[in-house]
């Protein structure tokens, strides 16, 4: 095994490099000039100022000059300036935009597939009935939706005709006059917070699942549970610095609900798909033939027998998810004016900013090998029958 | 799924709802700031987009006065009672993207983006543009109108007395020594970023290599002769380009908050990463808050120096300016109708920019009164114009637009390089069956290289080629100009009544010396970019078709149009469309076609046009030292233009902007809208 992941780390760099060697010059040669684009309006511009930009940005140089000085700057953590928001750093500006579009969309993601995947469960579970029919038909037709418009008709029927929900916006300006906090601070004490809340459900449920105990598995399961999310509910109102926080992050929060929902809505029917049809090969198995003649109940046989089972395609398609988490969307968050990194993906390339741009793809392809490396590993631990050997 | 899951996600839920809604004994309280007398109008930016937009119906406005004769003072007038002012509130207004800068110098140059000059408060000048006329006014300056350069040694100078009186936000006199300051900074840095040698031409007096170089001409030094007068020095004696219009208007910033800043470090981009929030400004307003993404926030000032102040336009262009009991008239004799008549404020506590990245969801916020102004250079979609009437608190402000479209011939290539090609086939191009018919009346066309809009400088003269014809009038005289210009067919098009259509088209179609013409491509931009240029195309496409010119139009990325129009070889492009923005003083028109402004060397004239004629009028614009001999010049080259046909301009639209209706402001209609001065913040009222 270590030796394999230690291949698979080795293969990692030298995709992470080919990869950023295609972005870059894939970038460079866009037709376009980003100087030229930068100073197109104004015709009192003296050419020798453009000169001096091309010099001051390095676009003088040659190009394999250029890209070796990227190349050398980079893995030393330096990811250049940006050409249209000069001189401020790629990273500054990545980092700005980065914590925002991670909260929205991992939530719309863990949002999304849970749903899914509960949904997938029972319609597989109750094959057949009027209800498999209604949600198949009800979830195909939201997955077909043209997501702007129906962003639209869920802004128009929550925020303006129900008006319980924020317009767009991540956050009530009236509300953060004066704020101690940047919203960015929020955002990232918000995104460890509920990680930190999660792992510890996630741990306890896992801990309870691997015990023969079913006395101390409920302990595990339940102390866990309460521990996650009394700890997430003690932070914001028993902790002084979560006090503080809490009126921030509760509207930011509230901003969350109508572009979740959305997404929500939009998305799960495709993980729900890919459950049922995965619960469904799993029902034809034999051992939950074996199970039945047991006599276990239903229950347990769908949720701890085929369920288990049938979720590795899906936490397949979840982790490789999570690695595209981090290029947001870009109808999204223009429509729920939420701008994060999908608006600095298409900004950048537009204007042939290449720093901006080469340094937020990197970001997306270094998640993206990460979550194909854990799911790799992954695969190993949730089905047993997945063992990785030397030869593999 | 576990019950207890779904109760725990429940229960999330609720409680970011509740800590939403909830009060919090920390957060501090959203107490509007105390209303402050006044702030002057926030000069109008002067910026220039490359992108096309909007506009109206043509108003016209009164010419202007020559602004080189300085007026009178009036006697001191008896104040009227004091109106009672509005009271303080937040004036709300979205803008469509975030601002990326707070540094004020960054946002002139590397960062000149519109929004952050939409938020960012703005700085001081010598003189400024007066709205709703345009009319160059005293800002800093006393003189009521600029003072003339004189020759001065080897050079020019001209000396301007300094108002007393005018403060910085933070409340210290603003000085001769700032103007000093922001000229030597700009000389340190060696034009900084590139856009400030644009406004402060700096002088190479020193560089052999470009000692006799045109570009070597500009600002050689500014000093402070004492605290309120400042001396201006040129290696050249300077039109009305330089100064006033480019120099008089430049920006001044604060030495005592900037020095410190700039005397520690040698590159400029220490001054540009310093951050600009509350720095020292001269406008009304002190920015405060500035959450990335999300909203920006300004503050009124307590004291403002010219709070109070009364302001009168007229259609003239003249203004009367009382303040402190003394009345002073800017840019002529008042007469014509009163454009404008208002107090300087801010009579509202702040001003608060949220950013709406979808124009539809704005307008939502503005339908529910989320906002009372949508900021946007562009103005809204036409489409959104019957929604946003339907709505009973909002009101409209439709505009003309300072831009325009048009389609550029390369005349350094056959055959545009050839007049009679380029009068035939802009004969053909039938402007108003296109902005009428095709485009709906969502545009409209335009002649002259200054839009209608633009009233004292526009040419009211200049038509179009072919102007009123019937397509098969345009038909009939494209043929006799290729004709009288030498050109052959091997089948000649004509118009066949019968099918009201050009059957047979032209075949064979060959230049004066029998040359047949290569096949030509039409640069412009795609209809995802703007579908109005891109459906223009289609029709340019089918009429040179129609003559038996082998024309394609080719949708293509307005980046890259730029990159090959404006920096890439200058032989490889045919024929472009795209679109300008214009500023007040269109100098554009020379600067678009004089021969050393030619693209190949870095300059605009990206036809490659080459007049001796023009060329001469350009240098005598440069000369020029008043505006009624800049406007003689300006029509005198847009004649030659609209002969030459290097470019031919196309069409125009108008902007488009909405408000609350709780919003007054002293006046609506103003070229390029309301966004083009700050959406009035210094003297709007609410309520």
């Amino acid at each position: 095994m270590i030796r394999y992941v230690t291949r698979r780390l080795v293969q990692m760099v030298l995709l992470f490099l080919v990869f950023l060697t295609v972005t870059w010059f894939l970038l460079y040669i866009l037709p376009g000039d980003s100087v030229a684009l930068k100073y197109a309006g104004n015709p009192n511009i003296p050419p020798q100022a453009r000169e001096v930009a091309l010099e001051r940005l390095g676009l003088d140089k040659p190009v394999l000059i250029q890209f070796r000085d990227y190349m050398f700057n980079f893995f030393q953590g330096d990811l250049g300036v940006s050409f249209n928001q000069y001189p401020r750093p790629v990273v500054d500006i990545i980092g700005e935009r980065l914590p925002r579009t991670l909260v929205l969309f991992l939530a719309a993601l863990v949002t999304y597939y849970w749903a899914g995947f509960l949904a997938g469960k029972y319609l597989a579970w109750r094959r057949g009935n009027r209800g498999e029919m209604l949600v198949t038909i009800g979830g195909v037709g939201l997955y077909s939706m043209f997501l702007p418009w129906f962003a639209f008709m869920m802004i128009w029927f929550f925020s303006v005709l129900l008006d319980w929900l924020p317009l767009s916006k991540f956050l009530d300006p009236e509300q953060w006059r004066d704020a101690p906090f940047m919203a960015n601070d929020v955002f990232l004490r918000l995104f460890w917070v509920t990680l930190i809340a999660s792992m510890a459900v996630f741990v306890s449920g896992f801990l309870a699942r691997q015990t023969r105990n079913r006395r101390l598995g409920r302990i595990l399961r339940w102390g866990g549970g309460a521990l996650g999310v009394g700890g997430f509910f003690f932070y914001w109102f028993g902790v002084d610095s979560g006090q503080a926080m809490r009126v921030y992050a509760g509207d930011i929060g509230f901003h969350m609900i109508l572009p979740v929902l959305t997404l929500t809505l939009i998305n799960f029917a495709g993980v729900m798909l890919l459950t049922r049809s995965s619960m469904l090969e799993t029902l034809r198995e034999d051992y939950i033939l074996t199970a039945r003649a047991k006599g276990l109940p239903e229950g347990m046989i769908r949720d701890r027998h085929a369920a288990r089972t049938a979720l590795l395609p899906v936490a397949t398609s979840l982790v490789l998810a999570v690695a595209t988490v981090i290029d947001g969307g870009v109808i999204t968050e223009a429509v729920f004016s939420w701008p994060g990194m999908g608006e600095i993906l298409v900004s950048s390339v537009v204007s042939e900013d290449i720093p901006l741009a080469v340094g937020a793809f990197s970001f997306i392809g270094i998640l993206a090998l990460i979550g194909h490396f854990v799911v790799d590993v992954l695969y190993g631990v949730l089905d047993p029958r997945i063992r990785v050997t030397d030869h593999g | 799924m576990r019950i207890r899951t779904k109760l725990l996600c429940l229960l999330a839920v609720l409680a970011l709802v509740a800590a939403a809604c909830g009060e919090d004994e920390e957060a501090p309280e959203a107490t509007p700031a105390p209303a402050s007398e006044t702030t002057a109008a926030p000069a109008p930016e002067t910026t220039e987009a490359d992108e096309p937009k909007e506009m109206d119906e043509p108003e016209e406005m009164d010419e202007p006065e020559e602004m080189d004769e300085p007026e009178e003072m009036d006697e001191p007038e008896e104040m009227d009672e004091p109106e009672e002012m509005p009271m303080a509130a937040t004036y709300r207004l979205g803008i469509f993207s975030a601002p990326t800068t707070d540094n004020p110098w960054a946002a002139l140059d590397t960062e000149a983006e519109i929004w952050n000059q939409y938020v960012i408060p703005g700085q001081m000048s010598l003189y400024t543009y007066q709205g709703p006329t345009y009319t160059v006014v005293p800002a800093l300056a006393s003189d009521p109108s600029p003072p003339q350069v004189e020759a001065d040694g080897d050079g020019y100078s001209v000396t301007v007395n300094l108002r007393s009186g005018v403060t910085w936000s933070d409340g210290s006199p603003i000085t001769a020594n700032d103007a000093a300051f922001t000229f030597n900074t700009i000389k340190k840095y060696n034009g900084l970023g590139g856009n400030f040698p644009s406004i402060w031409p700096l002088a190479r007096d020193d560089d052999p290599a470009t000692e006799d170089d045109e570009s070597s001409q500009g600002v050689s030094s500014v000093e402070a002769l004492d605290d309120h007068t400042v001396k201006i020095t040129f290696n050249f004696e300077p039109g009305l380009a330089i100064w006033p219009l480019s120099v008089g208007l430049a920006s001044i910033f604060q030495e005592a908050f900037w020095g410190p800043i700039v005397d520690a470090s040698d590159d400029f981009e220490t001054l540009y990463a310093a951050s600009g929030l509350g720095a020292p400004n001269a406008s009304g307003f002190d920015s405060a808050e500035w959450e990335p993404g999300a909203f920006w926030r300004n503050v009124a000032l307590d004291s403002y120096w010219d709070s109070g102040s009364q302001y009168t336009v007229y259609s003239s262009g003249a203004v009367e300016y009382t303040s402190g009991g003394a009345t002073e008239n800017w840019g002529g004799d008042p007469g014509g109708d009163v454009l404008a008549d208002y107090t300087e404020g801010p009579f509202i506590s702040e001003s608060l920019y949220s950013i709406y990245t979808d124009q539809n969801a704005a307008v939502l916020a503005l339908t529910e009164g989320e906002v009372d102004f949508l900021l946007n250079p562009l103005g809204l979609q036409a489409g959104l114009r019957n929604e946003i009437l339907a709505a009973p608190s909002l009101e409209v402000a439709v505009n003309d637009q300072n831009g325009m479209r048009y389609l550029a011939y390369n005349t350094r290539k056959f055959p545009m390089n050839d007049l009679g090609f380029r009068r035939a086939l802009a004969c053909m191009i039938d402007k108003d069956f296109v902005a009428n018919t095709v485009l709906g009346g969502t545009a409209y066309s335009i002649n002259s290289l200054v839009p209608p809009g633009n009233a004292y400088w526009y040419n009211p003269d200049i038509t179009a080629p072919c102007a009123a014809q019937s397509t098969q009038e345009r038909v009939a005289s494209s043929v006799q100009i290729f004709k009288d210009a030498g050109w052959t067919w091997d089948v000649e098009p004509a118009w066949d009544e019968g099918n009201r259509d050009v059957i047979p088209k032209g075949e064979g179609l060959r230049g004066p010396n029998g040359e047949t013409i290569p096949d030509l491509t039409l640069l412009a931009p795609g209809p995802g970019y703007d579908p109005m240029r891109a459906t223009y195309s289609l029709f340019i496409e089918e009429w040179a078709t129609d003559l038996g010119i082998p024309l394609s139009a080719e949708p293509t990325g307005f980046s890259v149009i730029v990159d090959k129009v404006f920096v890439g070889d200058p032989l490889l492009w045919d024929i472009y469309i795209l679109g300008w923005g214009l500023t007040p003083f269109p100098d554009h028109v020379f600067d678009f076609f004089r021969s050393s402004n030619d693209s190949a060397l870095g300059g605009f004239n990206t036809p490659g046009y080459s007049n001796p004629a023009f060329d001469a009028l350009a240098d005598e614009f440069d000369r020029a030292k008043t505006l009624a001999e800049a406007r003689d010049l300006i029509h005198q080259a847009d004649a030659i233009i609209a002969e030459d046909l290097p470019y031919v301009t196309l069409f125009n639209t108008p902007l488009i902007e909405a408000y609350s209706n709780q919003l007054t402001f002293p006046y609506t209609t103003i070229l390029d809208g309301l966004q083009n001065v700050g959406a009035l913040t210094g003297v709007v009222t609410i309520g």
